[in-house]
């Protein structure tokens, strides 16, 4: 046992050295797209209440017009969005953390989040970037991560690789494609160099269970917020009618059940979030610039309407 | 959990040094038994509850079987466990099939009936499970195994991490009796056993996964993929399932050697097989002999006339497909495989004797052949439906000649997962054709350490470098 325990300890050292070797050319981080999350962080303690908190994930990050809200409400508002596999639970206890009495939020989806737990490796970026984020992660968060352990090592091990040229393909995932709102603006008048809309598959029958358990946190979500005096709406964010034809059942299922509960209002019910195709950018998520000025119109006027606030 | 993640790592590196720590061997099978039931509740801790039920029917049936001597009430206790067993995975496996069926055929007879709504949730590898604590019970009944009183290395010998959740399906009389007895830790067989280990996280990270794009591009849209493209793919699904399937073998038996235990061999290089008969002694091997055992003999066999051996065969298999799902696509998979034994069943080709390590009298012919053929079966493996699959054949067939069909595969070729795709597949090739004489294709104990260790090296980066992004389950996981 004990020459066993000596080989095998020798070839993980082995190893390790290699590890450390690839560890001294990586390229970091600070410059990547989920690095402006310290910026959106930075944005919060700068900034009191009344704020509106955008919370989400890419779709929010690329689809929300600030500057036009904060000219057209009493609020500040912070764009959260950032990934949608940072999961459900960190964009919820991240949101959950930063609010104060006096704000408002707007939660905003992609149908993945009601299909399963999207948590993924940008998550570990994520913390990578900002470790204090460690404590919006849910228990079952920390499983997934540890079980994509390998995965996560894989995305280091090739961005050691690739040294400095690893960010440098993407300059519109970095973290200079933000404004001072926490909205994406890189992408602004251009057009994208490859196209992957990633349509879902069909769905014929719609699988209550992770809905369920979606919706369940949402509204435990909203009773705290409002528990701290902070209002909070929904809203589904636009897609592309292909992906609306792919997903509609799910969509109907998450609303009715939304509605039915009551506790998480909705201002832009699913069948009015279905935008043509040539509003998107790269992804059926990432609206252009056309398209974002078009949806934050929409927020706009539905927000005043909630709020008695005068047009 | 799975194996092919890094909480597995970690996992085994604890139960290891706990597992040999433990001096006595009611401790270690405690250890493997709790170690067990945390690996399987790693997916849902409900699932726990299912199979200590089950463990424990068939525990107790044992036990009443030693004491019981009429030959009534032991068919009864048996009855009691073929019920159990079969009933959790009947309502588990195929209630959502069945039902289905049922509303199909009522509204074709003009009855109307409420859709059944009730969907219930497929536990993690309960055909496995079941199928090797019905088959202790079955042997203890026919007198060829005794039972056993110490639950712990029962509650061990079902649950054992190592094969739960895709076996190889172990039987009684083979790993029991390994529990029972003291397990000595043996350095050769450990090395050994971490090299099939590793073997096997390349097979399924750096082959399956990435064959699986290719797979699941072309069948996840039959309609828009042309006949030669779902040609490529189902040479593809074919190593994809292949290398994902013996890649949680080589995992389950090395780490089985780890802990002092020997797991049967369930893959010895199948697809070099030249005939039908060949190839299902090579293929999941455990599952075949099971069937073989507990199904095709007490049917009669082959000591019955050529049409009741032949109508052995086709029921055989069709259960068998229907054991892998609960879908008309396994079942008509089970037909054609089933067929496919028929000729050399019934006399009418010449059988092969071959041993793994041989190359067939008839040349390569004979492997391709089966080959082809085994791939007509993976064609309802792979399709999500009995339509989808026939018309991937219809496609395969009708654009054989269609120069247009063949500019996708082209257009896939000039991409990195298409590129990748012939490769891995030659390359799996040439390590098994160079390997086939061994147990597996990383027996590289004999050359000089430092090319093992170079070998060990290389497999480790590659798998860490150019392993698949995701985390994609294993395909028998849904089995």
């Amino acid at each position: 046992m004990l020459r066993f325990a000596r080989q095998l300890g020798l070839f993980i050292l082995i190893q390790a050295c290699v590890l450390a070797g690839l560890a001294a050319v990586y390229p970091g981080r600070a410059n990547g797209y989920i690095a402006a999350t310290l910026d959106k962080h930075a944005m919060i303690a700068a900034h009191q209440p009344p704020r509106l908190f955008l919370v989400g994930g890419s779709n929010v990050a690329f689809g929300i017009d600030s500057p036009a809200l904060d000219d057209a409400l009493p609020y500040r508002p912070i764009n959260l969005g950032l990934h949608a596999n940072v999961g459900l639970d960190f964009l919820l206890a991240e949101a959950l953390a930063c609010v104060e009495r006096g704000d408002v939020v707007v939660v905003s989806l992609e149908s993945e989040h009601f299909r399963m737990d999207t948590t993924g490796v940008t998550l570990a970026a994520l913390l990578e970037s900002r470790p204090r984020s460690a404590a919006y992660l849910s228990v079952r968060q920390w499983k997934a991560l540890l079980d994509q352990g390998l995965s996560v090592l894989r995305v280091y091990v090739r961005r050691s690789l690739k040294g400095k040229d690893a960010d440098r393909e993407r300059e519109i995932y970095g973290r200079g494609a933000f404004n001072g709102y926490g909205d994406v603006v890189g992408h602004h008048g251009d057009t994208p160099d490859h196209r992957d809309y990633g349509f879902s598959k069909p769905i014929e029958e719609v699988d209550p269970g992770p809905a369920d358990d979606a919706i369940r946190k949402l509204n435990r979500f909203a009773l705290a917020c409002r528990a701290a005096g902070v209002e909070v709406w929904y809203e589904f964010p636009p897609i592309p009618p292909a992906e609306y034809q792919a997903v509609s059942a799910l969509l109907k299922y998450v609303q009715d059940e939304m509605t039915r509960v009551g506790e998480m209002p909705v201002l832009v019910g699913q069948a009015e979030a279905v935008y043509p195709l040539e509003l998107f950018f790269d992804t059926k998520y990432h609206l252009s610039q056309k398209g974002k000025q078009q949806r934050t119109a929409v927020l706009i006027d539905r927000i005043r309407a909630v709020t008695d606030l005068d047009p | 959990m799975t194996f092919t993640t890094l909480t597995f790592v970690l996992f085994l590196a604890v139960i290891f040094t706990v597992y040999w720590s433990a001096k006595r061997c009611e401790w270690q099978n405690a250890v493997i038994a709790l170690a067990s039931y945390a690996f399987y509740g790693w997916w849902d801790y409900r699932f726990c509850a299912l199979m200590l039920a089950s463990s424990l029917v068939d525990f107790f049936v044992g036990l009443g079987l030693g004491r019981a001597r009429r030959g009534g009430s032991r068919r009864g206790l048996l009855l009691v466990s073929l019920a159990a067993n079969l009933g959790m995975l009947g309502f588990f496996k195929y209630f959502n099939f069945f039902a289905d069926q049922f509303e199909v055929l009522a509204n074709a007879l003009g009855w109307r009936v409420d859709p059944i709504t009730l969907r219930v949730l497929l536990p993690v590898g309960i055909s496995f499970y079941t199928f090797q604590t019905m088959s202790y019970t079955i042997d203890v009944y026919r007198g060829q195994l005794k039972p056993t009183g110490r639950i712990i290395a029962y509650l061990a010998y079902v649950s054992s991490f190592m094969q739960l959740v895709a076996g190889p399906i172990e039987r009684g009389p083979h790993l029991l009796p390994q529990f029972l007895n003291p397990r000595r830790f043996d350095y050769d067989k450990a090395v050994d056993g971490c090299r099939q280990v590793l073997w096997g996280f390349f097979k399924k990270l750096v082959v399956a996964d990435q064959l699986a794009v290719v797979a699941d591009m072309a069948y996840g849209d039959v309609g828009a993929s042309s006949g030669p493209m779902l040609a490529f793919a189902t040479v593809c699904f074919a190593f994809q399932i292949y290398c994902d399937f013996s890649a949680y073998s080589d995992i389950a038996i090395g780490t089985g050697r780890l802990f002092g235990f020997d797991l049967m061999r369930n893959f010895a290089y199948p697809y070099f097989s030249p005939s039908m008969g060949v190839f299902w002694r090579r293929w999941h091997i455990s599952l075949s002999t099971w069937f073989r055992d507990y199904v095709y003999v007490p049917l009669g066999g082959s000591r019955v006339r050529p049409m009741r051996h032949a109508f052995n065969i086709m029921l055989t298999f069709v259960i068998s497909g229907l054991w892998h799902g609960a879908s008309w696509n396994f079942i008509v998979w089970g037909a054609i495989m089933g067929a496919g034994l028929l000729p050399e069943a019934l006399g009418v080709t010449k059988g092969s004797g071959q041993r793994a390590g041989d190359v067939p009298a008839g040349g390569i012919a004979p492997i391709v052949r089966t080959f082809a053929y085994v791939c007509l079966g993976w064609v309802f493996f792979r399709a999500a439906t009995l339509s989808d699959a026939l018309l991937a054949l219809q496609k395969m067939v009708v654009e054989v000649i269609d120069p247009a069909a063949w500019a996708a595969v082209g257009e896939l070729l000039d991409e990195k997962e298409g590129r990748a795709a012939p490769l891995l597949i030659g390359i799996i090739l040439a390590i098994e054709w160079a390997m086939r004489r061994h147990a597996h294709p990383c027996s590289i104990g004999h050359l000089p350490r430092w090319k093992r260790w170079v070998v060990y090296s290389v497999l480790f980066w590659v798998t860490i470098i150019f392993g698949s992004q995701g985390q994609m389950q294993f395909i028998y996981f849904r089995f």
